[in-house]
């Protein structure tokens, strides 16, 4: 019996928050199969720190203690954080909330190896010690990742860059809090109490403060994007901005590309129109059904930016901007189209 | 800067208000059984609350199916048909039905190409919303 209150007091929390997290999230940002390649990403690097934390101290190199303190906290949080920058550059993060959910997934698979590694070296009785390796280690593992993660994603929006120094803020308090868990400056309790009391207030702030930016992104980007549907689909292309625009350009590209480049503009802003659309009906509670027609516009889509190239493309800034958001819409809706 | 005299809010408040009854008009009938909402005007973040208000009131009161006329709606943004979204999502959890008519131009190509025919029934004006029943 306290065999399996240990295990599960020690594995089920972590879990318990990030399902909280995932439901937690009105747009669906993060779909279950991210999160789940989150959490196997997280298990296999606590393996890899797990040897070579092994070798480390069996070589001698350094003695048990050090490495916990000082060693281990960059380096785990260093390759936890690695899936952070990996999220973020592929556009495969979008907004605060998905980073913080595949944040604290990250975490969540590793601080899980983690313990079940632990559960099986010592076999301490005491419930407060598996209440802090689960509600304590794992919550940090979690939350120091998902902290990572929402503050990598703020400064890139804030600096609209992912150059390696939005990271580095993240990172360090990332690895602050794991030093001073691991250090014992504060008891693990109080260490635990605090992350348990004081974790759940940041991830609401952080949610609030997302759903604003995402409500505002659809309410200007979906108004942009109809202004430029309504030009395009006017039927007197010509007597548009657009149109007048398109006219200064014939003496630079030639006339397939400038037809293709219409084509282009169309098909980005429709694309742009069905990644809002969806997040809607995600956040009305509907699921989108696959859309098979999405994988041929992308298809389009990609033949089109060969063909205007990126002189072409650059000649469209002033009226189609793809946004890192609108990078991440699109990565959405390629991989709703593909089931 | 912020307006802190209670009676300054209250008229803003009010011009607002106004403002958005302008913005967007709404006529409510029924019709064999059914709710009609008609919507004329913009349906967009200053005018969204009314109309969320007026339907979700509909919908709770049990007043049986709800059809939405759009046709007199030459603008909807985000907040707008996340708000109809949300509103389709109630009646279906009321197990009313609920269904969208008349769009035309902009509004319907933003219907069209968003794929919410898929999870809302679109008719092309009131009275085949009614007789599809």
């Amino acid at each position: 019996m306290s065999e399996l209150v240990r295990v599960v007091l020690s594995l089920v929390p972590v879990f318990l928050f990030l399902v909280a997290l995932f439901a937690l999230d009105s747009f669906k940002l993060v779909r279950a199969g991210s999160l789940l390649r989150a959490i196997v990403t997280g298990s296999v690097i606590a393996v890899g720190c797990l040897l070579l934390a092994r070798s480390v101290i069996g070589s001698g190199l350094c003695d048990a203690t050090t490495y916990i303190r000082f060693i281990a906290p960059p380096l785990e949080e260093a390759a936890k954080g690695l899936v952070i920058v990996y999220l973020i550059r592929t556009r495969r993060i979008g907004f605060m909330v998905d980073s913080a959910i595949l944040g604290f997934a990250t975490g969540a698979g590793f601080a899980t190896v983690e313990n079940i590694h632990y559960l099986s070296a010592v076999s301490d009785a005491n419930l407060l010690l598996w209440g802090v390796r689960g509600f304590g280690t794992a919550l940090l593992h979690g939350g120091a990742t998902a902290i990572m993660g929402i503050v990598s994603k703020l400064l890139a929006d804030m600096r609209g860059s992912e150059r390696p120094f939005v990271f580095l803020p993240g990172l360090g308090i990332a690895v602050a809090s794991h030093v001073l868990f691991n250090s014992f400056y504060l008891s693990p309790l109080v260490f635990t109490l605090a992350l348990v009391s004081t974790f759940p207030l940041l991830v609401f702030a952080v949610f609030a403060r997302s759903e604003r930016l995402l409500r505002d992104w659809l309410e200007v980007g979906l108004g942009s994007d109809v202004d430029l549907l309504d030009m395009l689909r006017s039927g007197e292309v010509r007597d548009t901005r657009v149109g007048q625009y398109m006219r200064t350009l014939r003496d630079r590209f030639p006339g397939e590309v400038l037809a293709d480049m219409l084509c282009y503009l169309q098909m980005s802003v429709e694309l742009k129109i069905k990644a809002k659309g969806r997040l809607l009906m995600k956040e009305a509670g509907f699921t989108p059904a696959p859309d098979p027609a999405i994988g041929d516009l992308l298809h389009e889509l990609t033949f089109l930016e060969r063909s205007i190239g990126p002189t072409g493309k650059l000649a469209l800034a002033p009226f189609l901007h793809w946004s890192p958001r609108d990078l991440w819409g699109l990565r959405a809706l390629k991989e709703s189209a593909s089931g | 800067m912020a307006m802190f005299d209670p009676q300054e809010r209250e008229e803003a408040g009010r011009s607002m208000a106004t403002r958005a009854e302008r913005l967007l008009e709404l006529s409510e009938r029924d019709d064999q059984g059914w709710s009609v909402l008609a919507l004329k005007g913009r349906l967009d973040s200053v005018t969204v609350g009314r109309f969320t208000e007026r339907c979700a009131a509909w919908i709770d009161a049990g007043r049986g199916n709800v059809v939405l006329d759009l046709s007199g709606l030459d603008y909807v943004s985000s907040a707008g048909l996340s708000s109809i979204l949300g509103a389709a999502k109630r009646a279906q959890e009321r197990n009313a039905r609920f269904a969208v008519a008349g769009l035309k131009g902009l509004v319907k190509e933003v219907f069209a190409i968003s794929g919410f025919e898929t999870v809302l029934s679109i008719f092309p004006d009131v009275e085949s919303a009614i007789a599809a029943s």
